[in-house]
């Protein structure tokens, strides 16, 4: 069974001090909560929605944070570790609609989202760790 | 779009003939078949919002038909051997590309099983 999952780690910093690991903590949950939050609006402009089950079995999750209890999951919630994030399409048939079948053209609703959030994690990422943002 | 087809044409002949089509097999029930898409393409602006690039980003995969893999993965790899740190001119375009993600999934429709192996290539395009 698939679940289309993307995760942000940012594990390589134990020489950063606390407030710039809080800094990365709260840029990973804004990352993954504009990831789940366009993953959602990507449902309603591919033209997606059936029954709204796939849109609504989306969730993010972070440092913490959760939105897996708002949301539709028929599936355990996943887990994750110390500073990271996850933007997670939790109905196993995601993959089809998101990737394609025989029969239709994918609908990228979660990949195009996931693309948006990754440029943004490159830049913000490397600007904290960087230094530039305190 | 023109530039991937020309960099994938000869090398996939072999294998699926002229059979590359964009974002769905368009029918005729023969495989295997090469497909691409267009998933997103962010310009990147500069002053006065001039346009200095595109960042597209292409899913490209083999669909086959049958429970091997071995056919999927040897066009797959095809697919990446030709696009891969491709770079070219195009139609006053500098254009580079170079896979970001792979992928492979399975599907059964009517009893029949298809593979999809392939992956997702970032294509920079700006003017020369």
């Amino acid at each position: 069974m698939f679940h289309a999952t993307t995760t942000i780690v940012f594990d390589h910093f134990n020489e950063k001090s606390d407030d710039v690991k809080k800094l990365v903590d709260e840029a990973l949950e804004k990352l993954v909560r504009d990831g789940e939050a366009r993953a959602k609006l990507n449902c309603t402009s591919m033209g997606t929605i059936d029954t709204g089950n796939m849109q609504n079995a989306i969730y993010s999750k972070g440092p913490g944070f959760s939105t897996f209890g708002a949301a539709a999951n028929t599936q355990p919630e996943e887990p994750i570790g110390n500073h990271e994030a996850l933007v997670h399409a939790g109905a196993p048939y995601s993959i089809f609609v998101d990737y394609g079948t025989i029969h239709m053209p994918g609908r990228p609703f979660f990949s195009e989202a996931v693309e948006s959030i990754k440029t943004t994690a490159e830049k913000v990422m490397g600007q904290i760790l960087d230094g530039g943002l305190s | 779009m023109e530039f991937l087809i020309g960099k994938l044409t000869t090398p996939l002949t072999a294998y699926v003939g002229t059979r590359i089509f964009a974002d769905v097999q368009p029918g005729d029930a023969t495989w295997p078949v090469v497909i691409f898409q267009l998933l997103a393409a962010p310009d990147t602006l500069g002053a006065g919002a001039t346009r200095v690039m595109t960042r597209a980003v292409y899913r490209i995969k083999a669909i086959t038909k049958g429970a091997g893999m071995q056919l999927p993965v040897d066009i797959a790899a095809a697919i990446d051997s030709a696009l891969h740190k491709a770079d070219g001119v195009f139609s006053g375009f500098y254009v580079t590309a170079h896979r970001v993600n792979s992928f492979a999934y399975s599907e059964v429709s009517s009893g029949e099983t298809f593979r999809h192996v392939g992956g997702e290539y970032r294509v920079d395009v700006h003017p020369q």
